[in-house]
């Protein structure tokens, strides 16, 4: 079965809302980290520019979904975390059902199809 | 001799330079860089590699523009906030004279006249917001200039009313002070019938969107 090298960019834009919700749910991270973990995930396919990311953050937290705080680490560098509100468990949950449905119409149609 | 305290300076004054106006979080995206060198100088890459190929990852400073610019709210978003801002401030000017008792006018008017006053004002202050839900049952106008033709059109004979009624009926019918009273809060309400139907134009062709 062939794999292309990385998923097209507009699957990649229309998931990156509810893979950050899903991933702010398990709690709190910063941008450099969450490129980090989806880049692991899904096994480097999924990469998002490093400065588009800070886009999507801060329409999220307008949107009420999530929320950020800065946090000093060491050598007095600062780190902004986001976190998961009460909106956003809303809103993973509704993505959730859309993206499940998509996922089994195309596994029911995909079923003993060989690629 | 690389200075990265230097070279995040002039990074950062070259963002501002390539015309970021946008409210972009430079702090964020500067902690961000940051970040990214530290992971690729434990890899074994010189300070000035992993300081190159971090801001090389982040992206140039215009698309970074363009990205944070999309959050920037669309103009009808803006237009139709204003639009419900004036409709508040306009009902809330009309129930001011109410709230302080000033002509007082509820004074000279019996039970009956009270209640059709009251139902009257009620009409007015609801009507406004009506556009937000009869919308579906108006046509819709998709042309922008088509949209405010029609709404001017509709809503000049509404603003010829008050004349009408101030200086042509008034002055022709004998009504107590009472029955003035509730004749003029009636005759104010179909200004807030059209003001909703107005807005209702306007919320019809969005939702077609």
């Amino acid at each position: 079965m062939y794999i292309g090298d990385m998923i097209e960019k507009e699957l990649v834009a229309a998931s990156t809302e509810p893979i950050i919700l899903s991933l702010l749910s398990k709690g709190e991270s910063y941008g450099y980290e969450l490129i980090q973990e989806v880049k692991r995930l899904s096994g480097d396919k999924i990469k998002w520019t490093d400065g588009m990311l800070y886009p999507v953050l801060h329409r999220m937290e307008d949107n009420g979904w999530i929320k950020s705080r800065w946090v000093e680490i060491e050598n007095g560098r600062k780190r902004k975390y986001y976190s998961i509100k009460k909106g956003g468990h809303q809103a993973l949950k509704e993505k959730r059902e859309q993206w499940t449905v998509i996922s089994s119409v195309l596994s029911g149609l995909w079923k003993g199809q060989h690629v | 001799m690389f200075n990265l305290e230097q070279a995040i300076a002039e990074w950062r004054r070259q963002m501002l330079v390539a015309g970021i106006k946008t409210p972009v979080p430079m702090d964020e995206l500067e902690s961000h860089l940051r970040e990214d060198m530290e992971q690729q100088v434990r890899a074994g890459l010189s300070a000035q590699q992993a300081f190159e190929a971090a801001v090389q990852r982040i992206g140039q400073a215009e698309a970074l523009e363009a990205e944070f610019a999309k959050m920037v709210e669309p103009e009808e978003t803006r237009e139709r906030k204003l639009k419900l801002l004036c409709i508040v401030f306009t009902v809330l000017a009309y129930l001011a004279p109410f709230a302080l008792n000033v002509p007082k006018p509820w004074s000279g008017m019996n039970a009956t006249e009270q209640w059709l006053g009251l139902a009257a004002v009620a009409l007015t202050v609801l009507s406004p917001f009506s556009g937000l839900y009869i919308h579906r049952f108006l046509p819709i106008i998709p042309d922008k200039r088509v949209r405010t033709c029609v709404q001017f059109a509709s809503v000049l004979p509404v603003l010829i009313w008050p004349c009408v009624f101030t200086f042509v009926i008034l002055p022709r019918v004998e009504l107590t002070i009472g029955q003035v009273n509730v004749a003029t809060l009636w005759a104010i309400s179909p200004l807030a019938v059209f003001g909703g139907l107005i807005l209702g134009l306007d919320e019809a062709a969005q939702a077609s969107r």
